[in-house]
Formats: structure tokens, sequence, C-alpha cells
């Protein structure tokens, strides 16, 4: 019986900093393709250089060498070990290539930082979600930085936004050196030109989010002032108050009601003030930004629960402010001088 | 005062007197509610834009002459 021909006819280069995906049905041979190129699978004929090195010749111990120092796998399992704590698993290349405990946990804390894991950092395998064994998995392969990184669907178990995170993450270095060498070429090119800008991505997203932090800013101050405006207004309305309430203020007081609670009454009248506003305020918040969902479904406008609760305690927090001025004066008036007149 | 006494005696206070605080209440309900809106559009505008760059994807480069001025695009 003859061992089946996998794949074959393959030919290719891969530059450093390439990015290459490799697509294909269910047992078409990707993952062959994969493990002959982590020379973990027998190539029976033909040639594969890696960094300058052939490779094709190598004997079992030469490859497991290259496997260890040149080549970063990501295993479609996680392939980690279960009484290992993540930061462990992590480090487990590096045991193997004999580097000093020191280095190893400033690799080990930096690379676990880069896929968001550093919290977990102790945490046993059995104790990590399924996109964050992921996380380890590609963690540990990418510490040694090795000049290939093979992955077998790394991002498979990710939710969409660790995934593009971590691929980002690899293309980050890359993308910067790119942008280099254009530079250069431009450079060359014009003279020595050294007024280039490039712009991209990255770029205009920064920019753009310059504007927001104006944009932020402008809101706050905003925001701010009419805060100040509102608690001039409960100010004013408070002082108007006490001055119309001064019998009623007397004769509490001759009744007994102390300084304290006289105070406290007019400062809880404003909170319950403000706060049924406040309430009636953010009802209709929400009201128009349902509405507003409704007409515009392109902006999906979301209102933060934090919103909410910052706008209330904002708002009570004036109220308490600026009504005790009026509450201090309230509590002031002399109930003899009131009953009498 | 018992708390109990003294939440009727307020709100009975804030009741009597609701033609000087219904505006009082409506301002301060206008104020919040924009302010609420306001970080909710800022949210929603951020995601919007965000969006439709990453529209054309992170390949595309453009380079032009002159260099960027501080606080405008910070390029290469």
């Amino acid at each position: 019986m003859s061992t089946p021909l996998c794949v074959k006819g393959i030919d290719l280069n891969i530059a450093k900093g390439d990015y290459l995906s490799v697509i294909g049905s269910s047992g078409s041979g990707k993952s062959t393709f994969l493990n002959m190129l982590g020379r973990s699978d027998v190539i029976d004929n033909g040639e594969y250089w890696l960094a300058q090195q052939p490779t094709h010749q190598l004997n079992k111990e030469q490859r497991a060498s290259l496997r260890g120092k040149k080549i970063g796998f990501i295993f479609q399992p996680f392939q980690l070990i279960n009484r290992l704590s993540a930061a462990e698993n992590v480090a487990l290349p590096l045991v193997l290539a004999e580097i000093a405990p020191a280095k190893r946990k400033q690799m080990v804390e930096q690379v676990l930082q880069q896929v968001g894991l550093t919290a977990r950092a102790q945490h046993l395998p059995a104790q990590l979600s399924g996109g964050q064994l992921q996380r380890v998995a590609i963690a540990k392969g990418i510490v040694m930085q090795p000049e290939l990184i093979l992955a077998d669907e790394p991002t498979g178990n990710l939710d969409q936004h660790s995934g593009r995170e971590i691929i980002e993450s690899h293309a980050v270095s890359d993308r910067q050196a790119v942008i280099e060498q254009i530079y250069q070429i431009v450079k060359q090119r014009h003279q020595n030109e050294e007024d280039i800008t490039i712009i991209t991505q990255q770029t205009v997203m920064q920019a753009f989010n310059n504007i927001l932090v104006i944009l932020t800013a402008i809101i706050g101050l905003l925001a701010g002032i009419s805060l100040v405006v509102a608690g001039i207004l409960i100010m004013n309305l408070s002082l108007i108050s006490v001055q119309q309430r001064c019998p009623e203020i007397g004769l509490l007081k001759a009744l007994g009601a102390s300084h304290k609670l006289i105070q406290q009454i007019f400062v809880w009248e404003s909170l319950m003030l403000v706060t049924v506003a406040s309430l009636i305020g953010l009802l209709c918040a929400q009201l128009i930004i349902f509405a507003a969902n409704q007409w515009l479904p392109i902006l999906q406008f979301v209102t933060p629960i934090w919103s909410h609760a910052v706008a209330l305690s904002v708002a009570i927090l004036t109220a308490l402010v600026f009504s005790w001025l009026p509450a201090k004066q309230a509590a002031i008036v002399s109930p003899v001088e009131v009953l009498r007149g | 005062m018992k708390l109990t006494d003294g939440l009727r005696w307020i709100n009975r206070a804030v009741l009597s007197q609701r033609q000087r605080n219904l505006p009082t209440i409506l301002g301060f309900a206008i104020g919040v509610s924009a302010v609420t809106i306001l970080a909710a559009m800022g949210d929603s505008l951020k995601q919007f834009v965000l969006n439709e760059f990453s529209q054309f994807g992170s390949h595309i480069i453009a380079i032009t002459s002159g260099k960027p001025k501080p606080w405008a695009i910070q390029g290469f």
C-alpha cells in the first residue's frame, strides 16, 4: 500500500513581514502544508529555505531545534499543559530554548500584555475561557519572536474584536517598517526631499481622535456651563422661597425646630426638585434617543448607563451645593422678629 | 421631625409652589436630557466614523509633500 500524496506542486516565496492566508476546503491539506512549513511533517521532495537556510535536509534533531528557534506555532486545539499556569505555558518555548529566568519572565510579561492577558497570568487553563485559552496559545506562539509564525485558524475561537487586535498587534511593527521603507524610497527619488507626509489609516484615525478629544472637551464645557446656570436657578428659587416663607420658618422655629432641621428641609426641597427634574430629563432623553434610532437607524445612539448615573449625581450635587446658602439663610431667620411682624 | 413627616412636609411645600417650581423642573429636565443626548451622540458618532474609515481597509497609504503640522495629522 502506498502512502497517499497529500500536498504537491507548491512553489512560493514568502518575504519577511508577509501575511499569508491559506484557504481551502476541509481535508485539502492546509494543516499538512502548515506542518511541512513548520518542519514537523516530512517533505518527500523539493527544497525549503527558511531565513536563508536550507531546511529540507535536516535530521530530526536539527528540525526540532529549528522549530524551537525560528518557528512559532499557534495550534488549532490549544495544546496547553493543564497543570501549568498561563504564564508558565507561554514560557515553555523559552524554557526549551534555555533562556535565563529573568529574561524569560520579562518576555512572557510583555507578550501577555500584547494579547491582553496580564491579569490572568497565574490562572490555570481550566480557569480560563475559550477565547482566553486561545490568546494564551497565541502568546506562546509569538513569545520567541520567531521568523515564521504558523497559525492553524488562530482567531477561530476569539470574538471578532480580539481577533482583529491580535492580527494588528502582529502587523503594527511590520507596518512601521514598511512605512520607513516607503519614506526612504520617496526621499531618494526626490533629491533627498525630507518634507514628506505618509498617511496611513492609523494616522487618519489619530487625526480623527484628536478632533473627537476637542469635541468632547467642548461638550464638557457646555455641560459645565449649563450646570452652573441650573445651579444659580436653584439658588435663586430657594432664596425667593426663603423670603416668602419667613413666617412659616419662624413658626417652625417657635415650635422648637432646630437650625439644622430648617436647613435640612430647604436642602431636601431642592434635592427633591432636582431629582424629579433629572429623572424627567433622563426619561425624555431616552425617548428622544429611541425616536432618533427609529428615524436614523444608521447612527444607532447608545446611552451608556454610566452617563445616566453621572448626569443624575452631578445634578444632585449641584442642588446640594447651590441650596446650601439659601438653607443657611433660612436657618438664621429669627422666630421672634418674624412672629412679631 | 421624623423622616416620613419631613418628606410629607417637603412634598407639600414643593407642590404648593407649583407655578414657580415647574419652570425650574422644566429647565433642569431639558439640561439633563440635552447633556445625556450629547453624550450618546458623541459615542455613536465615533463608532459611525470608525466604521466608515475601516471600510477602506488598513492597506491604503497616501503620500503627500510637505511636513505635517503638529496637532494636525501626525504622519510619519
